[in-house]
C-alpha cells in the first residue's frame, strides 16, 4: 500500500482511495494462492465499494482523485495459502492505520461511516490471522 | 558592627518602592501557587482522564474474571496487557494523572466473557466517536488505532466464548 502524508481532509481522502487501490491490488495476488477465494474477493468488493464511496466524495468535494498505479509492492512474498493469509492480514492491518490516521481530517458525516470501515478491517485482520495486537502498523 | 550595607540600600532604595516590591513578589507567588494546586485541564485531557480511568477499570475487572475463572487466564492476559499499552500510549495525551480506579470495578455486574466482550466493543465504538470529535491529529490516530484493537478483542473474545 501507498502511504503519503496526511495534513487535510483532500489529503486524507487521497491516502484512502491509494490504501483501497493497493488493497484491492493485493487482494488479486492474494486470492490466487487461496483455495477457499470468497473472503479474499469479498475482501476485494468491500474495498471496490469503499474505493467508489470515498471518489464520490472527492468529487463533490472537487478534489482530485489519486489513479490506481499499475502495481504495488506486497509487504511479503506470496507463494502459498499461509503466505497469502499472512498477506491478507497485513493489507487490513495498513488499512487499518491509514484510516486511524485520517479520521480526524475527514469531514464529520464522512468520519462516522470511516470509523465502521476502520473496525471491519481491524476484525478482518483477526481474522486472517488469529492475532489480536495492541496497534496497528501501515 | 558594620552597617554600610543597609544604609545604601536605604539611600538606593525608598521604603515606599521597597514594599511595593515585596507586595508583587507576594503577589506573583501566591498567583503561581493557585496555578499550581488549580491547574486548567482542557475537555480532550478530561477526555483522555476519563479513557484512562475506564481502561484501569476493565482491566481489574478482567483480571478478577480471570482469577475465578483460570482457563481462560491467558487469552486474558493478552487483552489486559494490551489495554495497559492503550493506558500508556494515552498517558502523554494526559500528562495529570487519572483518577485512581477502585478495587471493586464493575461491582454490579456478574462477571462473564459476553459481558467483557460487549465492553470491548463499546470501547471501541465509544473511542472512535471521541477520535472523530475535532481533537487533535495525533490524539485521533491513536485512538483510532486503539479501537481497532479494542475491536478484536471483542471479536477474540466472542471466539473463545463459542
Amino acid at each position: 500500500m501507498t502511504t503519503q502524508t496526511i495534513f487535510d481532509t483532500e489529503s486524507a481522502i487521497s491516502d484512502l482511495i491509494s490504501s483501497c487501490h493497493g488493497a484491492i491490488y493485493a487482494y488479486g495476488v492474494i486470492a490466487s494462492q487461496l483455495t477457499q477465494v470468497d473472503d479474499a474477493l469479498n475482501a476485494i468488493a468491500r474495498y471496490r465499494t469503499k474505493r467508489n464511496e470515498l471518489i464520490g466524495y472527492c468529487v463533490e468535494l472537487g478534489f482530485t482523485t489519486p489513479p490506481a498505479r499499475a502495481a504495488y509492492e506486497l509487504s511479503t512474498p506470496i507463494t502459498d495459502e499461509a503466505s497469502a493469509k499472512a498477506e491478507a492480514a497485513l493489507v487490513e492491518e495498513s488499512a487499518c492505520a491509514h484510516w486511524a490516521a485520517a479520521l480526524s481530517y475527514l469531514p464529520k458525516n464522512v468520519a462516522a461511516s470511516e470509523s465502521k470501515f476502520l473496525q471491519t478491517c481491524a476484525i478482518s485482520s483477526f481474522k486472517w490471522s488469529g492475532i489480536v495486537k495492541a496497534f496497528s502498523s501501515a | 558592627m558594620n552597617n554600610t550595607y543597609v544604609t545604601s540600600l536605604k539611600k538606593a532604595l525608598p521604603r515606599r518602592s521597597f514594599l511595593a516590591i515585596v507586595g508583587c513578589t507576594g503577589f506573583l507567588v501566591a498567583a503561581c501557587g493557585k496555578v499550581a494546586q488549580k491547574p486548567e485541564i482542557s475537555p480532550q485531557e478530561l477526555g483522555v482522564q476519563a479513557i484512562i480511568a475506564e481502561k484501569t477499570r476493565f482491566i481489574s475487572a478482567v483480571n478478577t474474571f480471570a482469577a475465578s475463572n483460570p482457563i481462560y487466564a491467558p487469552a486474558l492476559q493478552v487483552v489486559v496487557e494490551h489495554n495497559a499499552l492503550h493506558i500508556a500510549a494515552l498517558t502523554k495525551f494526559a500528562p495529570i494523572s487519572a483518577p485512581e480506579a477502585s478495587a471493586s470495578a464493575m461491582p454490579e455486574l456478574r462477571l462473564s466473557l459476553p459481558i467483557l466482550s460487549a465492553q470491548c466493543a463499546a470501547f471501541s465504538n465509544s473511542h472512535l466517536e471521541f477520535a472523530c470529535s475535532g481533537i487533535g491529529a495525533e490524539l485521533s490516530r491513536t485512538l483510532g488505532l486503539i479501537a481497532g484493537s479494542e475491536i478484536t478483542h471483542h471479536a477474540f473474545l466472542n471466539a473463545i466464548t463459542t
